[in-house]
């Protein structure tokens, strides 16, 4: 019997407010009124080509180890997703990514190759089915780790390559994360499919940081709803290998439908964690959203 | 020879939402889909695309549904349309793309038409109806080509890690 629940955010509430703000500004009517305009005139608008915003709902189908015997799992989210650039800085959210929130400065931009460097107050944090680790489940008084790292991606031909490296900035847990992964886009008409594979790695540290058990934890009332008692536990490094196939559809000028199913696997240094009542390997998901383009 | 110029009109409603707060913005955003999007591919096929200067003489072109819409711009826009048109006297007609300068069909001694064509552009595109070896647009028609996202840079944010 466990009734620990741990909630599972879409978004954290920082990222939102922020880019709530953000998008007040950039959903101006000139904004929209310039790619209204676009339309009619197939003129090109220099200076605003990289900035969007967008507003939607996502429904989450899922299965993923979890801290009871149900590994399934449903959500209803709120998608927040934007761009703003200004001379090679840029401010942005997917909140698909996983990543949250970042501030980064484009340092090298060729016509293959680009480079950002990066600062994120809460990586890992606006959890897409998922890494396994969850933000909140040991850290009740925690402040948001600021993360810097830098990610080199490449252009080659259809396909994407991408290279990240991220390292906790200020001592909450001195974690790294370094992952990799290609993908590739296909138009057919309309419809935009993407596919994606990868391959994550994270270090001790991080992960004993979001489901670690100190003895302290162990001894506490509330761990001890778990069948196994109190115990500690250290997690280790981490890799994850994950794949993903989506489509994305423009219904109209400002509407967009998306559908993205995702296997990710989780390891055992995760899993084994006295957290976990279910120690699947592997997470699952099915995502079907609408946005509202600004 | 008459002219008849063809005027093609479309409106485009902004809401201001950046001075309402961001909860209400989504409540309204949300309300407008459920109200424009099952609407949306009628609307813009009875969005008028002609008008005459003359009532005594009306010669029509129109082409449903449009606009057609990618999803960034520069990608390639796919749509199947139908063209159809009219003039008050027989003759021999031909449908122009004037954008490419390319005859789509001809029409001999009709004062009717229709024509399904696959659009696929990466522009808006013009076309006309005139008659057989002349270059005087008798009506026009437009399909617009449209974008989601206005930026063809590569969308970074869109490649999600994990």
């Amino acid at each position: 019997m466990n009734n620990l629940k741990i909630k599972k955010p879409l978004i954290s509430y920082f990222p939102l407010a922020a880019i709530i703000i953000a998008g007040a500004s950039l959903s101006s009517a000139s904004f929209a009124n310039d790619i209204s305009y676009s339309i009619r005139s197939d003129t090109e608008q220099t200076g605003i080509t990289e900035n969007y915003f967008e507003l939607g709902l996502v429904y989450v189908v899922g299965s993923s180890p979890s801290f009871g015997e149900e590994s399934n799992w449903a959500n209803l989210g709120l998608i927040i997703n934007g761009s703003y650039t200004w001379n090679n800085f840029f401010i942005e959210s997917y909140s698909e990514s996983g990543n949250g929130l970042v501030v980064g400065y484009n340092a090298i931009n060729n016509d293959n190759w680009s480079l950002d460097l990066t600062v994120t107050t809460d990586w890992f944090q606006s959890n897409y089915e998922n890494t396994g680790r969850y933000p909140d489940l040991n850290n009740k008084d925690y402040s948001d780790p600021l993360t810097v790292g830098g990610r080199l991606t490449g252009y080659l031909g259809n396909n994407i390559v991408q290279f990240s490296v991220n390292q906790d900035a200020t001592g909450d847990h001195n974690g790294t994360t370094v992952s990799a992964l290609i993908g590739r886009n296909w138009q057919v008409r309309n419809w935009n499919f993407h596919g994606i594979v990868g391959v994550e790695y994270a270090s001790a540290k991080l992960n004993d940081f979001y489901i670690g058990v100190s003895e302290t934890r162990a001894a506490s009332t509330r761990f001890d709803f778990f069948d196994e008692g109190a115990s500690s536990y250290e997690a280790g490094d981490s890799v994850s290998f994950s794949t993903e196939f989506g489509v994305t559809y423009p219904i109209t000028e400002d509407w967009v439908f998306r559908v993205t199913g995702r296997v990710v696997t989780i390891s055992d240094e995760i899993t084994d964690s006295p957290y976990y009542v279910n120690k699947d390997s592997v997470a699952t998901s099915f995502r079907t959203s609408l946005s509202f383009v600004f | 020879m008459p002219f008849f110029k063809i005027t093609v009109k479309t409106t485009v409603n902004t809401i201001e939402m950046s001075k309402l707060t961001p909860w209400i913005q989504l409540a309204l955003l949300l309300c407008v889909a459920c109200l424009f999007i099952p609407g949306s591919a009628n609307a813009a096929a009875t969005q008028a695309n002609t008008s005459a200067n003359n009532s005594s003489q009306l010669a029509q072109l129109k082409v449903t549904p449009k606009p057609c819409v990618a999803l960034h711009k520069g990608q390639k826009c796919y749509l199947e349309v139908t063209f159809s048109w009219q003039h008050p006297k027989i003759s021999n007609y031909c449908l122009v793309n004037t954008t490419r300068n390319q005859i789509l069909k001809c029409w001999q001694q009709q004062a009717t038409g229709e024509f399904d064509f696959d659009f696929q552009s990466t522009l808006t595109n013009d076309f006309s109806l005139r008659k057989h070896d002349s270059t005087v647009d008798l009506a026009q028609a437009t399909i617009p080509v449209a974008w989601v996202y206005k930026s063809s840079k590569r969308a970074k944010s869109t490649w999600r890690l994990f």
